[in-house]
């Protein structure tokens, strides 16, 4: 080692620190190394902050509890309190109102993703345009209704309508027609799409009364002819109903032009007054609907009375009422 | 927060404090104002942060305004006659010695952080270590 290199005790006493430490340079570490060879002194110096150094290690192995760790980690004190308090004041109120939120959400979710209000369009859509285009379905329909029914019907046209008078046309024996054709149009949504004040489109309903000799010869012959016909049993009672002991009740939908043909038919056994209302409910084109009472003459010489079968005599819960006018 | 900054504050207040049970205190108060300077983007390093307010703290005597205390809670606590000793050498160096000492030697900060915290050079936070260590060492 060159002169120059060598360190002076007090230079050497200088980087003792960072000689501990392994800071120094290895020419540095050798020239302190050197010094602390010859100096007895500053061998002992070394030798106290060395011991000073290890002492001061015992600090490593201080440590902070979990405790402390986790208090400490909290962001603020006072906001951590706002916090609780919150979650206390907060809390029962999630808790008990969580049910009724997800009920809610799911409700809307579920309006929003089936959109029921489309399903109703569409089941009203579907009934209008049967009742349009197919006849035979409302065909069906009207046949389905009873005499009371139609009344009812009628006594609500009537309220509705109470300055218009109906138009009723006597037609004689003959039974010419009229009134004006029919056009097809169902009853619910005529009103949607008419306007509200325009009158709406009327049908037909012919009502009619003949007084017989025989009447259980004749009804049995009425039913077969309109049978014959073409006809169809209208309401929930056969054709030549009892309606009572000296009464045909007879409600059926006939092809138009067999009309004609039907009131020659039965203008053999006597005059038969039929008449014409105008009636809301609208048969398909070329059909037409018929009541047709017939009753015993009292002044007629009655025929014996026949074998009364026991089914003749049960009478249809539907139309008991209407056996008393 | 990070443990070992959570670490750093507690020993500091550990060796500086008279009263031990205002450690946790000082703690919490020295760590919750770094947080907030922290989140105003006040400086870049939280340790650095914590080192520099703790040392205000210190320095301030706002210890003395504590009023809540709670027991000290640490682990391997280092034996009184050594922490007294540590305590005591603060009568005899200069406290801007004794302070960069104290994170030097006792908490083992990082030096930069230190550096940082403390406003001072790296050579200048070893230097002052050392000179706290020979005058404790008695060499001086």
């Amino acid at each position: 080692m060159k002169k120059k290199d060598q360190l002076t005790p007090f230079l050497a006493k200088s980087l003792l620190y960072d000689y501990l430490k392994g800071n120094l340079s290895p020419e540095r570490k050798k020239a302190v190394d050197l010094v602390l060879q010859q100096d007895a002194d500053l061998k002992l110096v070394l030798r106290n902050l060395e011991m000073k150094m290890k002492e001061l290690e015992s600090f490593d192995a201080v440590g902070v509890t979990e405790r402390w760790k986790e208090d400490l980690s909290l962001p603020h004190p006072s906001l951590s309190q706002q916090l609780a308090s919150l979650e206390r004041r907060f809390a029962p109120r999630f808790w008990k109102a969580l049910p009724l939120t997800v009920l809610v959400v799911s409700v809307i979710t579920a309006v929003a993703v089936f959109q029921p209000w489309k399903l109703l369009h569409l089941n009203e859509v579907e009934v209008t345009q049967v009742a349009m285009n197919d006849d035979d379905v409302r065909m069906e329909a009207a046949l389905a209704l009873s005499e009371k029914d139609i009344e009812n019907v009628m006594k609500a046209q009537v309220q509705e309508t109470k300055e218009e008078a109906p138009s009723t046309d006597q037609l004689t024996l003959t039974g010419t027609r009229t009134a004006p054709p029919v056009e097809v149009k169902a009853k619910t949504p005529e009103k949607q799409e008419t306007p509200p004040k325009q009158k709406p489109k009327m049908g037909e309903l012919y009502r009619g009364f003949m007084t017989v000799g025989d009447l259980v010869a004749v009804s049995d012959k009425a039913a077969s002819k309109i049978i014959a016909l073409g006809g169809k049993k209208a309401g929930q009672v056969p054709l030549g109903w009892e309606r009572a002991e000296d009464e045909r009740y007879f409600h059926f939908s006939l092809p138009e032009k067999n009309k004609k043909a039907l009131l020659d038919f039965l203008s053999n056994f006597s005059q038969v007054r039929l008449s014409s209302q105008p009636h809301p409910l609208v048969m398909p084109e070329g059909k037409i609907r018929i009541i047709l009472v017939v009753r015993q003459d009292p002044n007629a010489e009655r025929p014996a009375p026949r074998s009364e079968e026991p089914g003749q005599e049960e009478t249809p819960p539907s139309e008991k009422e209407e056996t008393s006018p | 927060m990070d443990e070992a900054i959570i670490r750093a504050c507690v020993l500091f207040f550990y060796v500086l404090l008279e009263d031990e049970d205002l450690v946790y205190s000082a703690s919490e108060a020295v760590l919750t104002s770094a947080r907030r300077k922290k989140f105003k983007q006040e400086s870049d390093s939280l340790y650095a942060l914590v080192i520099r307010e703790a040392t205000q703290f210190y320095l301030r005597q706002s210890h003395k305004t504590l009023g809540r205390k709670r027991p000290l809670e640490v682990e391997n606590p280092v034996p009184s006659g050594l922490l007294a000793a540590v305590r005591n050498i603060k009568h005899k160096v200069p406290q801007d010695s004794f302070l960069p000492f104290v994170w030097r030697e006792v908490v083992k900060a990082p030096p930069q952080e230190i550096s940082e915290g403390l406003g001072l050079s790296l050579g200048t936070v070893d230097y002052r270590s050392h000179e706290v260590l020979k005058s404790w060492a008695g060499l001086e």
